[in-house]
This record gives structure tokens, C-alpha cells and sequence, in this order.
């Protein structure tokens, strides 16, 4: 009996101290998967670009969005200015494949996209369109290498490394996440050399339809003295695609994805 | 010399302590002055808007964004049917970036709805119809957007023509970009969804009477609350941590002023012990010495509070000519805001003196003798 | 208040077996101390450093108390006055070897300090303590603050501030102390007169003889106790 108990109470402290415990790395990478992974959603924010000695380049920008665990779809088209409304990017890659996609210019030209110009930056941005689609979450090797706090905030560095067969540009990845809230604070880029190619920094943290914490403005930096700053200001989800408006020939149209009915 | 000059020369001993002090409680009163002054500010635009709008009671559902959540439209006609109701008008307000301003009111009014009656146009005209692409501006909105009357503004995909200027006699109705209801939900995809229904109760009814509206409003539909106008924002939870931020901040301020001027004063103190213990020989009551320190605390207060004043009016007059807010901001900055912060400010610089006076008041006058 | 009478002389201070312990009763300031002060007189207490004088001059000014014993000021026992800052204020005027003048101050507004304990007007204030100060031969320097003035223009300045609310008595503490022959024999020679023409009781505290010699009376003190009593 007494054997019994004690074993018990082992237990019952073992378990407890595993609930109270911080994620581990694949944990951790899984869960920042998922939240990418999910389904249908439409994004609005504001893509401001600038360049040392140029004129800040402001566009407003919508984003369709299928991404699940198989494949990422997704559709970033320019709203504003006047001047550059309808410039259109479509971006796809189906598991491990590479990257494909067409680039859309009004009126109607448009030309095909593949693997190769994935280190492209998407309408003249810090971002490329490798970044838009990659999900380094979902890497094989995945390690928490430290912690640091940023901005006042403590996080847990996991690094991303792609595995066999994930194709990326990138040696590794770093991220500073913030493991209460399952955001990422900062996000570091590494090339072959162990130099930083891109870091991301989120500016603001919201909430979005699902009550899941987002970061709201990201500032990306690629090279020195640019920065290109993400201003979100709407995220649905749930919404209705057709699967034209992903397609090479959809990439014309221009409207505002409805809410499924609840 | 009056004692006023005894108690004046008394703070002039340490001329840079002083100041310091003076500046410290200043920041701290300044932080009250503008973050209350934002938040109240707000909540009275807020309050202001609808009353503009002529809305007695705003049944939305307020979550943790600044903009309440759709819900379906036709709720509308379930409240509608309610006795004592005169009229609805549904809303759809959005918070989002619109060309190159980060962040506007978006205020798509049911067409024909009451909610359009007291705009006031200043210049042009209002859209002859429901589908028109048009848009009518708030003149703060215009301002912000650099937009004049036919101009065009770009609204998700649409480009909408600015047709109208208008006057909503209040910051919100000005800084928002006003247009129909059907036109907005098909430009954003969200036919068949509103946010506000603004309900005006029939002509004559008294506050009680609305409130029990709210309460048959709410029986009806569970999907969203109804308040009485210009309480709905307070329900705001983001509203509410603001306005329990500023507090919080100003809280602190406070606290950090209350130590601050105790500081100086034991410092004062401590330093004056053989001064004040002469004014005891000399023949000065004990009570004369406790009245001097805490007209010294009394007045550094009295005179941060000023300095307080005067640097957060200055700090959010500042702010609001930032472009970030511009047009977001109108700050309840009333005498009588101002006159409480003094009122804080010298009741703190009093609290503070007490200690110091007790302990000055224990000094035994034949300390003089010594030294 | 009352007094005694003794040939015809007011008493204003009578003291019987004073004593005055200090640090917890480790040492004895005072060790059974008895006289009597008459109205007028110009008492000299004089004696080595440490023998209890000043310990007795707090206690005729009310600053300190006796530990056992009773001090009477015309009649009243001075530990038991119900409001001793007005005995201090009214019936007081003290001079202090340091001076002690208050630095924020100028000349006349020292001066005016105490009568703020007074029923006085501030021009009534001010104009008092601007003859005060004529009187010590300060009229020049009124406005100057205390830095701006020599030794024995402070304690000039002092000396009017103890004479600011006309008291009947009048306690030095080691007056010229921190002042050199020439400003000490000056100094001396203004309390002496006032003295004389406001016919004040004139307590002074001194371990220097020659200046004891120029009192009505030296009481001669040593470790506590009264060791002469002197008419001269």
C-alpha cells in the first residue's frame, strides 16, 4: 500500500510538472504550423517600402489565402494606388514541390513564375516570394537553442533547420516566440555563411476573428538602411474562394471574398 | 514679510531640488491630464456621435476590437417590431487603413436611414442613391485623406467618388468616411451583415423608458447588447482597458509624486532641523512650524500641478497634430479636468507633507544651543 | 502671573534643588541648583566648560526641562506653563554665541521673525524691526542677507531679533564668543546698555571673568552645583 502511494504521488508530481513545463521544440514548431495551416482567409494591410534617399512607397494590398498541411495558396493583389491597382502575384506550392505562381500586370499581361524566381522581392518589398510561401515551422529539425527576452517579453529561440528534400533558400531559421501568446516577436533569416539575410520584427500584437493572437505590423528588413513595414487591418477567415481566383487567369479579377454563412 | 514669504524663502533654499521636485510631480500630473483627458475625451466624442446621430439606444456586440463584431442583418426586424421603438437605422462601422492613412472610421448607414438626417454639408451634396460609388467625407477624414470633393477614394477594390463634406458635430461622425450600407457590404463582402442598429425611441420617452427598451431589445436578440447611446463604448473592452490604463498610470503618477515630494520635504527636514529648531527658541508654536512645511509641500504641489497642466495640454496638443493621429483624437481637456488635477496635485503635495511636518514638529527647541 | 517679593525686588526666577540628568543618567548636568533672580539684576553665570551653565540657561528660556526640582518664572514653575513657546515668544529674548540668524533671510526679516507670534500687522512688523535695528547701529544694512555681514554685524542682528517682542528678560549664551576683542568689547558694551535703559533682567552666560566682572552679580558654577554667589 504504502509502494502504492508513493508511487501515486510520483506520478501525480511528475505529471504536474510536465503541464507547468515549457513546450518542447517539435511541440512548439507544430503548434506555429497549425496556425498557419489554417484553411481559408483573407487578409487587408497596408505594404509601406523604404528606401534610403527614395520617396516611401505605400500600397494598400488584399491576400487570399488557402493553406492547409498539403498545400499553400495564396493571392496578393495591389488595391492602391491608382496607378498600380490590379497588380496581381500568385504564389503555389504543394508539399515539398517547388514553388510555382504567375504575375499578373494590368491589363492583361501576365507571366508564369517558378522555383528560381522565388528569391524575387514581391512588389519591390524586403519580402520575396520564397518568404510569403514558406513554412519553416513545418521543417524536420527543429531545436530550442536559448531564450531571450524581447521587448520585455520572454521568448524561447527555436531554430528551424529544412530537412531532406525542403527546398528553401534559407540554411536555418530563428525565431523568437513568445510562447504564452504562440506569436513569434522576431524571426532571423540565415544564409549558408551564418549571415542574417532577412529579420522580421513584429511591431503590435492583435487578436483576430478566432481570438488567436497575430502580429499586426511586422517590420522586414533584407538589406541595409530598407525597411519594408506590414500593417495589418483586417483578417477574416472562413471565407468562399473559387478556385478560378487562384489560377493564372483569375489573377484579373479583383473582389472581396464573402463570409461563409455562419 | 509675511509668513507666505517665510514659506516661499523656505523653498528657495534649494533652488535645484525644488525644481526637480516640481518637475517630477509636473510629469506625473501631466500624465493624468492627457491620458484621462484622451479617454474621457473619447467616451464624450463617443457619446457626442450618437446623440448626432439621433440614436437613443445602439444594440452592437462589443468585443475586444475597437469595431463590434457583424451579426446578421435582419436582426434589425426583429427589434423593430418591439413597442416603443420610432425608428432603426442599421450600421456597418469599420476600423481599417484606407490609402495611405493608417487607420479610419468607415461608416456605412443604411440608405434612408435617420443617421443620415443630421449631417450637415459644408459643400457638395449627398449620393443620390443607395448604389451610387460615392462617398461622403467627415472633414477630418477629408483633411487626413488630403481629399476634396470629386476626388476619388479608394475603398477595397472600389474607387469611390467624394461627393460630399459633411459636419457630424462630433469627432467621430468627422473623422469617419460615410457611405451607404448595400454599397459597403458588397464592396467588402459582407452582404447581409451589419454591426451597429441605432434605435431611436418613440418621442417622449424618459431615461427609464429607454433603458427598459434595452432590456426588451436584449430579451429578442441574443447575438448582440443593447445600451443606451453613448454607454456602448465604456462596454468596449478596449475601451475599458484604456480607461483602466490611464487610471492605472495615473495612479502611479501620483503615488511616485506623493514619495517625491516627501522626500524633499524630509530632506528639508532634515537639513532646516537646527533652522527650525532656532524658530522654536525664538519663541515660533510647534504649530506654526507644521503649518510652514506643509505650505511648502501644499505649494510644490499647487505649482507642479500647474506645471503638470500645462506641460500635458502642451503634450497632447502635440500629439494631436501627429500624423499617426491626427483627427483620432479629442481630448476632453475641460477647466474642470484641469482644475481636478491641480486639486490631485495639491492634495498629494499636502499628503506628502504630513510626515515631514510631524517629524519637524518633534524637534526640541534647545538644539539650538548646539553648534 | 505673581512673584515673590524680596526686599522690595520683584523675583522673576527662583530655583530650588535643580537638577539635570543626561544620557540616560550616566552623567549630571545639574546637581541640586538654588537661587533667585531679581527683576533687573544682570547675572553673570560663569564657571568651566561642562559645569552646567548653559544647561541652566536652557531652562530659564523654556527650552529644556529640569529632571527634578522646580524653576520658577515669577511665581509659575516654568516646566508646567501650559503654552511654553508664548513664554518664549513674549517674555523672552534670546542671544546665542553662533548667532543664528537664518541664511534665506535678510537682516530685518530675521529680525521680524519672532514677532510673528506677536499681535502685530505686517507694517506694525516691519517697522519695529526696522527701529530695532537703528538701535544696534543698522540701519545701513537692513537689507543684507547674513553672509553679507561681519561677525559682529550678526550678532547685532541677533541681538535686535531678541529684542523683538520687548521682553523682560534678556539670556545670552556665551554672546561675544565667536567675536574678536574689538566687536566682543562692542557687542558687550550694546547688551549692557540695553540693559540699563529698558531696565531688562540680563542673564549672560560666560566662562570669560573679565566680562563677568562687569555684572550686578556672578553666580560661579563647577560640575553642577552653584560653588559663589556673588553681589559685586
Amino acid at each position: 500500500m504504502k509502494t502504492l502511494f508513493r508511487n501515486l504521488t510520483l506520478a501525480l508530481a511528475f505529471t504536474a510538472r510536465l503541464s507547468a513545463a515549457e513546450p518542447t521544440a517539435s511541440e512548439l514548431a507544430e503548434k506555429l504550423a497549425a496556425l498557419q495551416q489554417d484553411g481559408n482567409s483573407y487578409v487587408r494591410l497596408r505594404l509601406d517600402v523604404q528606401r534610403p534617399g527614395e520617396a516611401k512607397v505605400a500600397l494598400q494590398i488584399q491576400i487570399k489565402q488557402r493553406r492547409t498541411a498539403n498545400a499553400t495558396e495564396v493571392v496578393y493583389q495591389v488595391l492602391w494606388p491608382k496607378e498600380r491597382k490590379g497588380e496581381a502575384v500568385l504564389l503555389r506550392r504543394a508539399g515539398n514541390q517547388p514553388l510555382t505562381g504567375a504575375i499578373f500586370t494590368p491589363p492583361n499581361t501576365s507571366r508564369a513564375l517558378d522555383a528560381a524566381q522565388g528569391k524575387e522581392a514581391l512588389f519591390g518589398s524586403d519580402l520575396s516570394y520564397g518568404d510569403v510561401l514558406e513554412n519553416f515551422y513545418t521543417w524536420e529539425k527543429q531545436a530550442i537553442v536559448g531564450t531571450e527576452t524581447v521587448d520585455r517579453v520572454p521568448c524561447q529561440i527555436l531554430e528551424s533547420k529544412p530537412g531532406k528534400g525542403q527546398q528553401s533558400s534559407y540554411a536555418s531559421v530563428r525565431s523568437w516566440v513568445d510562447t504564452r501568446r504562440f506569436v513569434p516577436l522576431r524571426v532571423e533569416k540565415y544564409s549558408a555563411s551564418g549571415q542574417v539575410v532577412r529579420r522580421i520584427d513584429t511591431m503590435s500584437v492583435a487578436t483576430d476573428d478566432r481570438k488567436r493572437h497575430i502580429p499586426a505590423t511586422l517590420s522586414i528588413r533584407a538589406q541595409k538602411d530598407s525597411v519594408t513595414e506590414l500593417d495589418g487591418s483586417r483578417l477574416r477567415h472562413d471565407v468562399i474562394y473559387e478556385d478560378r481566383e487562384f489560377t493564372a487567369g483569375g489573377l484579373g479579377e479583383m473582389k472581396v471574398p464573402r463570409t461563409a454563412a455562419e | 514679510m509675511t509668513f507666505f514669504i517665510v514659506v516661499i524663502r523656505g523653498l528657495l533654499r534649494r533652488p535645484v531640488r525644488t525644481g526637480l521636485t516640481l518637475v517630477g510631480i509636473s510629469i506625473g500630473i501631466a500624465a493624468v491630464v492627457a491620458l484621462v483627458g484622451i479617454s474621457r475625451g473619447f467616451e464624450q466624442s463617443w457619446a457626442a456621435g450618437m446623440k448626432a446621430r439621433g440614436t437613443d439606444v445602439v444594440v452592437s456586440n462589443m468585443g475586444s476590437a475597437l469595431a463590434p463584431k457583424p451579426f446578421a442583418a435582419n436582426v434589425r426586424d426583429r427589434i423593430a417590431k418591439l413597442p416603443g421603438i420610432a425608428a432603426t437605422c442599421s450600421i456597418f462601422v469599420d476600423m481599417t487603413s484606407v490609402e495611405d492613412s493608417s487607420m479610419m472610421i468607415i461608416s456605412a448607414r443604411e440608405w434612408g436611414g435617420f443617421s443620415w438626417q443630421n449631417l450637415k454639408l459644408i459643400s457638395g451634396r449627398m449620393p443620390t442613391d443607395a448604389e451610387e460609388p460615392a462617398v461622403v467625407l467627415g472633414q477630418t477624414a477629408a483633411e487626413v485623406l488630403k481629399k476634396k470633393l470629386g476626388d476619388t477614394v479608394q475603398l477595397e477594390t472600389k474607387e469611390l467618388k467624394v461627393v460630399g463634406i459633411i459636419d457630424g458635430g462630433a469627432l467621430v461622425e468627422n473623422g469617419s468616411l460615410i457611405i451607404s450600407l448595400p454599397l459597403f457590404q458588397e464592396i467588402s463582402g459582407n452582404e447581409g451583415k451589419i454591426n451597429i442598429i441605432d434605435v431611436r425611441a418613440t418621442p417622449g420617452s424618459s431615461e427609464d423608458d429607454v433603458k427598459r427598451l434595452c432590456v426588451a431589445i436584449n430579451s429578442v436578440v441574443p447575438e448582440a447588447r443593447a445600451m443606451v447611446a453613448g454607454e456602448h463604448v465604456g462596454n468596449s473592452q478596449a475601451y475599458r482597458f484604456i480607461s483602466a490604463m490611464s487610471w492605472g498610470t495615473s495612479l502611479l503618477a501620483v503615488i511616485v509624486g506623493v514619495l517625491g515630494v516627501m522626500n524633499t520635504m524630509l530632506m528639508t527636514v532634515f537639513e532646516r532641523k537646527q533652522e527650525i529648531c532656532i524658530l522654536l527658541a525664538i519663541g515660533w508654536k510647534r504649530s506654526r512650524i507644521i503649518r510652514m512645511i506643509l505650505w511648502e509641500s501644499a505649494l510644490l504641489g499647487f505649482f507642479g500641478g500647474i506645471g503638470g497642466v500645462l506641460i500635458g495640454v502642451a503634450g497632447v496638443k502635440i500629439m494631436e497634430t501627429l500624423p499617426a493621429i491626427h483627427g483620432l483624437l479629442e481630448p476632453d481637456l475641460s477647466v474642470g479636468l484641469m482644475i481636478n488635477s491641480v486639486l490631485i496635485a495639491l492634495v498629494v503635495g499636502v499628503i506628502s507633507g504630513i510626515y515631514p511636518a510631524w517629524r519637524s514638529s518633534r524637534l526640541t527647541p534647545s538644539l539650538a544651543m548646539q553648534g | 502671573m505673581s512673584a515673590a517679593q524680596d526686599d522690595g525686588k520683584t523675583c522673576v526666577f527662583e530655583a530650588v534643588g535643580l537638577t539635570k540628568e543626561y544620557d540616560e543618567g550616566r552623567g549630571q548636568a545639574l546637581r541640586g541648583v538654588d537661587f533667585r533672580i531679581h527683576e533687573g539684576e544682570f547675572v553673570a553665570i560663569t564657571g568651566p566648560s561642562g559645569c552646567g551653565k548653559t544647561t541652566l540657561l536652557q531652562m530659564l528660556g523654556a527650552l529644556d526641562v529640569p529632571g527634578a526640582g522646580t524653576l520658577n518664572y515669577r511665581g509659575e514653575s516654568i516646566a508646567d506653563l501650559p503654552a511654553p513657546a508664548v513664554y518664549r515668544a513674549r517674555e523672552i529674548g534670546i542671544i546665542f554665541q553662533a548667532f543664528h540668524l537664518l541664511p534665506t533671510f535678510t537682516a530685518i526679516e530675521n529680525v521680524q521673525l519672532p514677532m510673528f507670534e506677536a499681535d502685530l500687522s505686517m507694517s506694525q512688523r516691519k517697522e519695529r524691526a526696522a527701529k530695532l535695528l537703528e538701535s544696534v547701529g543698522l540701519e545701513g544694512r537692513r537689507d543684507h542677507f547674513p553672509t553679507k555681514l561681519s561677525g559682529g554685524e550678526r550678532q547685532r542682528v541677533a541681538i535686535a531679533r531678541s529684542l523683538a517682542n520687548s521682553p523682560s528678560v534678556l539670556l545670552a549664551d556665551e554672546p561675544t564668543g565667536n567675536l574678536d576683542s574689538e566687536n566682543a568689547h562692542f557687542i558687550l558694551d550694546l547688551i549692557i546698555r540695553i540693559h540699563r535703559e529698558q531696565k531688562m533682567t540680563l542673564v549672560l552666560v560666560t566662562h570669560d571673568m573679565t566680562i563677568a566682572q562687569r555684572a550686578s552679580r556672578t553666580i560661579q558654577m563647577k560640575d553642577g552645583r552653584i560653588v559663589s554667589d556673588q553681589q559685586l
